[in-house]
């Protein structure tokens, strides 16, 4: 198989597609429950905080140029070891595979097509992942590069429309959340924003052209991602109210609902919901490649084609059975998704990274062979 | 009913198109890998289509995670 090699301006448009991904639909209501109309206070903190974990991630894919994470992994953290973080990590991307088909599916489901069955929505949406994880990364790009001027032209749209609608009696007082409150929102926002870009790994070192334009991309694609999440949640606080946001389970969509100029243009949010379909493609992509992938390079397989259509399958079927009901799903998005994800994409690089550095201080002085063993020992007991 | 013999057939026609692909390029371990995958795929949509509960995986991983969540609760109190 050949190496696909994307550009770095196709890298810096699937950072900021990807990070805005579930976000979009799930974050406003998740984090203004815990901190009312201070949301937005909590968001941009979080993306601050975000800038701080993607300098841990680019060191990390600069001690390794040529390696993807999962490769990483196993060079670095030996073979044993480095398979069974490597397999947790994968257990992670492919749980969030089948999530995000049970949010298509049950968003398009209470939102849009009220009799359809979700399974529906899950096996069409996961026909276009399937097919698009069949004709490469270089496919895909392309794609997010035609779907980019798209959705910010929409959300342009969006943010105008709405602007008419606004209270700002609203967002008063600020400031008001407790600290506690505060920490909560934030650790809910990073867990979903911030912690899995490490899944970008996948693409950033391998199979970028030129990689210091890329890592300037990494930064940009979050930024700008953040903003529009930012812009969303102060929209979401501002039209519809604190209360009203927290109680909704797609607030986004409530938000364009409400879009009416001169009683005239008035239910377009169908159109608006092209902004989280096509961010939730991105997302859902990268999670199931890098579960194929994952899969392939763990098992020593060259080509992950054929194992792409039994994964789907097996995807779809999850979607089915991982959430019994919207309840399920918001209590382990908000209370142990945090934890789940801050152990395998914080945690495991960081191990990694510091791994790294004792490897290569020692290989400096002794002969790397012996050294590998006992820092493989030493890292099981970080 | 129907859809469950539907997805079975389904399976064994993939079965039927990929195998003797792989099995031109001598590559057993895919094989193996692709059989398993595709098995445990189509047993769970089987499930799913005749209606039989199947508890979600990520009641483990809540079940796993919960004392920790506790502890970090009990901190922040």
């Amino acid at each position: 198989m050949d190496k696909e090699i994307i550009s770095s301006r196709q890298f810096t448009i699937i950072t900021f597609l990807y990070s805005i991904g579930t976000a979009i639909l799930i974050i406003p209501s998740s984090i203004t429950a815990a901190s009312k109309q201070d949301a937005w206070v909590a968001a941009g903190i979080g993306i601050v905080l975000s800038l701080l974990i993607i300098k841990l991630f680019l060191t990390l894919a600069n001690q390794t140029p040529s390696l993807n994470f999962i490769e990483a992994n196993e060079k670095i953290l030996g073979r044993f070891f480095g398979k069974i973080t490597a397999i947790g990590f994968l257990i992670l991307t492919f749980l969030s595979a089948g999530e995000l088909l049970y949010f298509i599916g049950i968003f398009m489901k209470t939102e849009v097509m009220p009799e359809t069955p979700t399974m529906a929505f899950s096996l069409l949406f996961c026909i276009i992942i399937m097919y698009a994880a069949y004709l490469g990364i270089e496919t895909f790009a392309r794609s997010a590069e035609i779907l980019f001027p798209l959705f910010v032209f929409i959300f342009i749209f969006f943010v105008i429309c709405i602007t008419p609608q606004i209270t700002f009696e609203n967002i008063q007082p600020v400031l008001e959340a407790s600290k506690t409150s505060m920490f909560y929102s934030i650790a809910r926002f990073m867990s979903i924003f911030s912690f899995p870009l490490v899944v970008l790994l996948m693409l950033y070192p391998a199979s970028v052209n030129v990689q210091p334009s890329a890592q300037k991309g990494f930064y940009i694609g979050t930024i700008l991602g953040g903003i529009v999440l930012i812009m969303l949640i102060v929209l979401s606080i501002l039209v519809l109210g604190p209360e009203n946001t927290a109680s909704r389970t797609f607030p986004s969509y409530a938000l364009a609902q409400r879009i009416s100029i001169g009683n005239f243009l008035q239910r377009i949010e169908i159109i608006m919901a092209f902004m989280w379909i096509s961010s939730i493609y991105i997302r859902t992509f990268m999670y199931f490649y890098t579960t194929v992938v994952g899969l392939a390079q763990i098992l020593k397989i060259k080509d992950h084609r054929p194992l792409i259509i039994p994964m789907g399958i097996l995807v779809i079927g999850l979607s089915q059975i991982v959430h019994p009901d919207i309840v399920h799903s918001n209590n382990y998005n908000n209370e142990i998704w945090p934890i789940f994800s801050f152990i395998f994409t914080i945690l495991l690089p960081l191990l990694i990274l510091i791994v790294t550095v004792i490897r290569n201080r020692k290989s400096n002085d002794n002969n790397t062979e012996a050294t590998n063993t006992e820092t493989t020992k030493e890292s099981q007991k970080v | 009913m129907v859809l469950a013999v539907a997805i079975l057939v389904m399976s064994v026609i993939l079965v039927l198109i990929f195998i003797p692909k792989l099995k031109k390029q001598q590559d057993t371990k895919t094989i193996v890998v692709f059989t398993i995958l595709l098995l445990i795929g189509t047993v769970l949509n089987m499930g799913i289509a005749l209606r039989i509960h199947i508890p979600s995986p990520l009641d483990l991983i809540t079940f796993i995670f919960t004392p920790i969540r506790d502890y970090i609760v009990s901190l922040t109190k």
